[in-house]
């Protein structure tokens, strides 16, 4: 069930309603959003649901058995228990997401060397969201064993936090921390509650039904198809597929953010901020700390400072980057365009830090020209890396590369619509303060009738101009 | 403040909103009141069940039973059908009545927009009068039976969908009698549906007048669709132009090559030696003439096949044309193989009905240009051989003296050539200053379509000739 069905307003409407009519009643109301969250990923395929719940007991367990070896000052057993539940998650990950990838590479290995090695050929489905809610209970475990929080006694309340429907899917990837202590205070709900989780729904629809749904049929679909549709652009062409690729991405996940922290506002949760006006960035590190905030500060926490972060030399810490980046690729999907996407991000990471360390003074001062040429370079290192992320195969990427050097062909026409959709995307995410914000208010302080007809009028124009169907959301991939 | 308070004003607006667009947009834009039809994998097209709209003039109400066709109070639906529904349809509830025995005689009905009964109201349609017209026939000579005209015609169909129609819902009804109206518009390969998207709630947004407004006024006109790719001429990539081609327009293809699929007529060594010419003179560009040329090599059930080899834009066009020439000169020797290809068609359809008894009779539904110009020839001159060189379960006849007769006047001043006009799609129009012209059995402002005179002249016609023909007679 898509976040942009006519279904999912309906079972959220329902599921508003059934929560705050048991709003005094914390376990027939937990109770209640559990199924409602099982009933909404057992849409996707039904077949997955077991797999939710094993991943939400064996984490449940080696949480408490964590904290029972530690109180008892058993560090040992504490590692035992927190194994199990690396085991448990990274192996559903590794198996449904990276063994067909892997059995195949290390097929062509084998056949290249002279050995005919050929297993089974495994085609195994990818469980829905898998990436996310492993990483969510990867944390509750890690946190328990660090020390940063102690386990919750509900099994009620830990399966409801993995299985929670907002963040299920496509994150934000919530922490344990975060989420826990909302489910023990009781809710409440007022007025500009409601208008905010609205307005937030509102806005993700607009960004994925505008913007990226509209870009991507009418601009870059057509580009990216193959090796041969690049093969026509030239230069100017394919910056403007990417541009167009860059805005539809952002659109699209962020759009789909901002409606899972909206449906979760409106059930009276707060969910982390995964998107924050990504394109304005002036370097590398200040992007990776406005997209998908979720994803990049997990790593950050669990990975790359686990592994001794900064500390220490310069070498030590460009590789605990590389490394944390290769995976955060390979955390994107089994092919070898996002490793060597996430082995780009990290590579220009340490050029970047490289540069600031020759720069006396540790970077460029923070004036406006420096700023622009800082937001421009980034920008431009982004987009191209999400020309690998879109490109269907390497020959399409290559294709691009070499068609990034011939500026002899002119831009290709195309019509004023997509212009304007590239001019209103980009215009609103550049523009200097918290337009988002400003709008948000000025909503929240509309009559509630009035927000209701602002609503619907918004939903028939979304309607209206956008092609008829529900075009998934790209992060459902991952 | 309670939740549902707080939930109640802004989903009471909304709900009013929504209600008051789709409401305006229905009163005050006439949008939403025309029957729905959806996308089907076999039939190309068919009608939703339980509508109740409007005609194309607002003027007359088109309702759709629970199967989708126009008429009420069948016999049980048998199970075949319901399942027949089942891949496309949510499964559909018997209708009122009983199941078929021996008491029922059962008329089936195929055909599109003249049987449909376009702008006309349900009990005037010819099928329903041709109900009433034998169950009197049968009253008088004291025969028991009740009689079902079952009217399963739709807008738009040509023959090879009524011969679909009648392997996909018809025949789990074991008609006494299958009645086909032909007309030569009908002989045309049928046109590939425009593509649909499935969504949940699909069924119950098409119907809205919101949706209505969206497709025929807002959506592919304010964004232009997909950009085509571009075949370079000068570029002799015929390998790039062949992968381009399937990259771009794969979908499309696939339900052309899917529909046309069940038509082949050739053998499969014909098609194989024309298939890579046409092909390679497609992405060269110079398609239309290498297809004039083989077309123009090709005889009788190989332009059949040629048409399956088709990429979809150049198939429409192609379908188009033929169209145009069987409405233009349909006894032309070029177009004889359509002729064949549907008399191919109709054979395998007798012989599905005979299966279990039934008899088939043809109508060459005179149109007006015939009714005034009784010299042109008549679709009957092809199937009144072919009935007859079918033996004796199968029949044809021309009702068009018995129409003529209705409308000597008017058909006898459309005759002279000094008035002779011909509309858009090729059929004659009604000055206003013309005699009679109240006898008119056609629509003055849509002379495509039998208006009610029209059908109740039909109907007589078709019953006279069912009865001489002593079909009524009880068989069983």
């Amino acid at each position: 069930m898509a976040f942009n069905s006519f279904e999912y307003a309906l079972f959220l409407w329902a599921a508003f309603v059934l929560f705050w009519t048991l709003q005094r009643r914390k376990s027939l109301r937990h109770s209640m959003l559990l199924v409602a969250s099982y009933w909404f990923y057992a849409q996707a395929d039904w077949r997955f649901v077991a797999l939710l719940a094993l991943s939400s007991v064996v984490d449940y367990a080696a949480g408490l058995g964590v904290q029972r070896a530690r109180d008892q000052g058993a560090p040992k057993r504490a590692r035992g228990w927190l194994a199990l539940s690396l085991v448990a998650n990274l192996g559903l990950l590794g198996w449904f997401k990276y063994f067909g990838f892997f059995a195949a590479e290390f097929g062509a290995l084998f056949g290249r060397l002279g050995f005919n090695v050929s297993g089974p050929a495994l085609d195994i489905a990818l469980p829905v969201g898998i990436s996310f809610y492993t990483f969510q209970t990867l944390s509750y475990t890690l946190d328990i064993h660090a020390g940063r929080m102690r386990p919750i006694k509900s099994l009620l309340d830990f399966s409801l936090y993995v299985s929670f429907f907002p963040q299920l899917v496509a994150g934000p990837i919530v922490r344990a921390r975060d989420f826990l202590p909302q489910l023990v205070v009781p809710p409440t709900l007022t007025s500009a509650q409601i208008s905010s989780g609205l307005f937030q729904i509102l806005r993700g629809l607009a960004k994925k039904l505008l913007i990226a749904d509209l870009l991507g049929v009418h601009l870059v679909d057509g580009a990216f198809a193959n090796a041969e549709a690049m093969g026509e652009r030239g230069a100017l062409g394919v910056l403007i597929a990417t541009y167009g690729y860059a805005l539809q991405l952002y659109g699209d996940f962020a759009g789909y953010s901002d409606i899972a922290i909206g449906s979760a506002r409106l059930l009276g949760f707060e969910l982390p901020k995964n998107f924050d006006a990504p394109f304005k960035s002036r370097s590398l590190e200040d992007f990776w700390s406005r997209w998908h905030i979720s994803m990049s500060s997990w790593f950050m926490d669990y990975v790359y400072i686990q592994m001794g972060g900064s500390r220490g030399s310069w070498w030590k810490s460009s590789r605990n980057v590389l490394v944390a980046w290769g995976l955060v690729g390979l955390w994107h999907g089994a092919a070898w365009t996002f490793v060597l996407w996430g082995v780009y991000h990290g590579a220009w990471l340490v050029i970047v830090r490289l540069v600031r360390k020759l720069i006396p003074g540790g970077g460029f001062p923070d004036r406006l020209p420096f700023n622009l040429l800082g937001g421009l370079f980034t920008f431009h290192v982004v987009a191209f890396s999400m020309v690998l992320f879109r490109c269907p195969d390497m020959e399409t990427f290559w294709t691009a590369c070499r068609q990034l050097a011939d500026w002899s062909k002119p831009l290709p026409t195309l019509p004023w619509q997509v212009w304007t959709l590239l001019a209103v995307g980009y215009g609103t995410h550049l523009w200097p303060g918290d337009l988002a914000g400003q709008l948000e208010r000025r909503f929240v302080a509309t009559p509630a009738f009035a927000q209701g007809v602002f609503l619907a009028a918004s939903i028939v124009f979304f309607f209206l101009v956008t092609p008829p169907g529900t075009a998934p959301f790209i992060y459902f991939q991952f | 403040m309670k939740p549902w308070k707080l939930i109640g004003w802004r989903t009471l607006g909304a709900l009013l909103t929504l209600v008051g667009i789709d409401r305006g947009l229905y009163h005050f834009g006439n949008h939403g009141k025309w029957v729905v039809q959806e996308r089907h994998p076999h039939l190309g097209w068919h009608m939703l069940p339980n509508q109740n709209g409007w005609s194309r003039y607002y003027d007359v109400r088109e309702r759709t039973n629970t199967l989708g066709y126009r008429g009420q109070g069948w016999p049980s639906t048998p199970a075949d059908v319901r399942s027949a529904y089942a891949d496309d349809a949510p499964p559909v509830a018997p209708v009122e009545g009983d199941a078929r025995g021996d008491d029922i005689l059962c008329v089936a009905v195929v055909g599109n927009s003249m049987t449909y009964g376009s702008s006309v109201a349900e009990n005037e349609i010819w099928t329903a009068r041709l109900e009433v017209l034998l169950r009197e026939e049968l009253a008088l000579r004291g025969d028991p039976r009740r009689v079902h005209v079952l009217n399963f015609a739709v807008q738009g169909y040509v023959f090879d969908q009524m011969a679909r129609t009648f392997d996909q819902r018809i025949a789990p009804f074991l008609p006494d009698i299958l009645i086909v109206p032909t007309t030569t518009y009908d002989l045309a390969p049928m046109a590939a549906p425009a593509p649909t998207f499935d969504y949940p709630l699909r069924r119950w947004v098409v119907r809205t007048a919101i949706s209505d407004f969206a497709l025929r006024r807002v959506q592919g006109r304010w964004m232009p669709g997909p950009s085509a790719p571009s075949f370079d001429p000068e570029v002799p990539d015929i390998e790039g132009n062949r992968r381009r081609w399937a990259a771009a327009d794969a979908d499309q293809r696939e339900v052309a090559w899917r529909l046309f699929a069940l038509d082949r007529g050739a053998s499969p060594a014909a098609l194989a030696a024309v298939e890579p010419e046409l092909r390679l003179a497609y992405f060269e560009r110079a398609s239309e003439t290498a297809f004039e040329r083989l077309w123009a090599r090709a005889k009788g059930a190989e332009r059949s096949a040629l048409l399956t080899l088709l990429p979809p834009a150049l198939f429409e066009r192609v379908r188009q044309t033929l169209q145009h020439e069987l409405t233009a000169q349909p006894f032309q020797p070029s177009n004889r193989w359509m002729w064949d290809r549907a008399a191919s068609t109709l054979d395998g359809l007798r012989q599905r009905l005979e299966a279990h008894g039934g008899q088939l009779v043809l109508i060459a539904l005179p149109t007006l240009s015939r009714l005034s110009r009784p010299d042109q020839p008549s679709t009957s001159a092809y199937w009144a051989p072919w009935a007859r060189s079918d033996g004796p379960r199968a029949f044809e006849f021309d009702p068009a003296a018995q129409l003529r007769a209705r409308m000597p006047e008017l058909a006898s001043f459309l005759r002279d050539p000094a008035i002779f006009d011909r509309g858009p799609r090729g059929e004659l129009s009604i000055p206003r200053a013309a005699p009679e012209i109240e006898t008119s059995l056609f629509f003055a402002n849509d002379t495509g379509h039998y208006n009610a005179r029209g059908h109740a002249a039909l109907a007589e016609a078709v019953s006279a000739r069912i009865v001489s023909a002593g079909l009524l007679v009880n068989e069983r």
